[in-house]
């Protein structure tokens, strides 16, 4: 059992042991952060419940683009909204009757199944602001969560 | 030699106990943050919570609150301006069955000076749902002030704050 447990040489067993636990805690902790998305804001595309990582090195050589599914830090890691860029800094963002406009020009959004007719006026983002919606706009306007997010909140982008 | 190097582990000892006691203890951030728990835990309501428990819950938040204190939802919501109608409001605050846990995660504190803090936080409110599998969860990013009255940090000011904004 010992030998099956520690190989031949246990000195050695040791030392990959402790490699894989510091390796861990680093890819865990600060690349690859682990979360449980909670709530239906997302749906169809993640499901409450459901397991990923935000991916924090994803934005280290290019910014955030539109489409891509971000977490969005509160006070701190512990608790992140998860939403998708539908706006990009210094655009004109917008919503009628459900769809999505980006400059005036309807937004395609092939992850979107059912929308509601939400109304949103017009704002223009900043040069560090993103616009961000959940995929599920089926729910009420008032219980879904979305808006301007600024670029030093996101925090990585969802691995899967 | 002997001797001398139980002096020095004896001193060292003394010094890491002396240093996790002030820590623990003394430190004001510390006690503002042990404070700040104290508040989430007695706002967090047990499933099955008795009327003379939930009343002795309001009295002990009395004790947390400054008589002035503010209260803001968001930078354009209403404000509460009287510890009264705080306690009101929480007492209206009515639970799930399953009662509601309320944390105050990722709180970051800074100490101006001996008797003013402030505490940068979320505040996660968990509610189990009788009808879906999952418990509800609502998060609010806040600012707390809190200033130390007759030897005890009291809160002076809370304000919620919108983490995606819009027009």
């Amino acid at each position: 059992m010992r030998a099956l447990l520690l190989g031949s040489n246990p000195r050695i067993a040791m030392i990959r042991a402790v490699a894989l636990i510091a390796s861990a805690a680093i890819v865990f902790g600060y690349v690859l952060v682990p979360m449980r998305l909670q709530g239906i804001s997302m749906l169809p595309t993640y499901s409450d419940g459901a397991f990923n990582f935000a991916n924090r090195l994803a934005y280290l050589w290019r910014p955030p683009a539109r489409g891509d599914v971000v977490a969005i830090r509160m006070a701190g890691p512990s608790v992140m909204y998860v939403k998708r860029i539908v706006g990009l800094p210094r655009e004109r963002v917008e919503i009628a009757m459900g769809v999505v406009m980006i400059n005036g020009e309807p937004l395609v959004e092939p992850s979107v199944v059912n929308q509601s007719p939400w109304n949103l006026q017009a704002v223009t983002l900043g040069d560090e602001d993103y616009f961000v919606i959940g995929d599920n706009r089926a729910m009420e306007m008032q219980d879904h969560d979305f808006g301007r997010a600024s670029r030093d909140r996101i925090i990585g982008k969802m691995l899967f | 030699m002997k001797s001398n190097g139980s002096v020095y582990v004896a001193v060292v000892f003394a010094v890491l106990i002396g240093y996790f006691t002030y820590q623990w203890w003394f430190n004001p951030a510390r006690a503002v943050k042990r404070r700040l728990g104290e508040v989430a835990a007695t706002l967090s309501v047990p499933a099955g919570d008795s009327e003379a428990v939930r009343v002795t819950r309001l009295a002990q938040l009395r004790r947390y609150f400054a008589e002035d204190i503010h209260v803001r939802a968001g930078a354009s919501g209403p404000e509460i301006s009287s510890r009264d109608l705080i306690l009101a409001a929480i007492a209206g605050w009515t639970p799930s069955a399953g009662g509601r846990d309320v944390q105050f995660v990722d709180v970051q504190i800074t100490v101006d000076s001996d008797t003013s803090a402030r505490a940068y936080l979320t505040v996660e409110v968990t509610s189990p749902d009788g009808q879906a599998r999952r418990p509800t969860v609502d998060a609010r990013e806040a600012n707390v002030l809190l200033a130390k009255r007759n030897g005890e940090w009291v809160i002076t000011s809370a304000e919620s704050k919108e983490t995606l904004t819009r027009p």
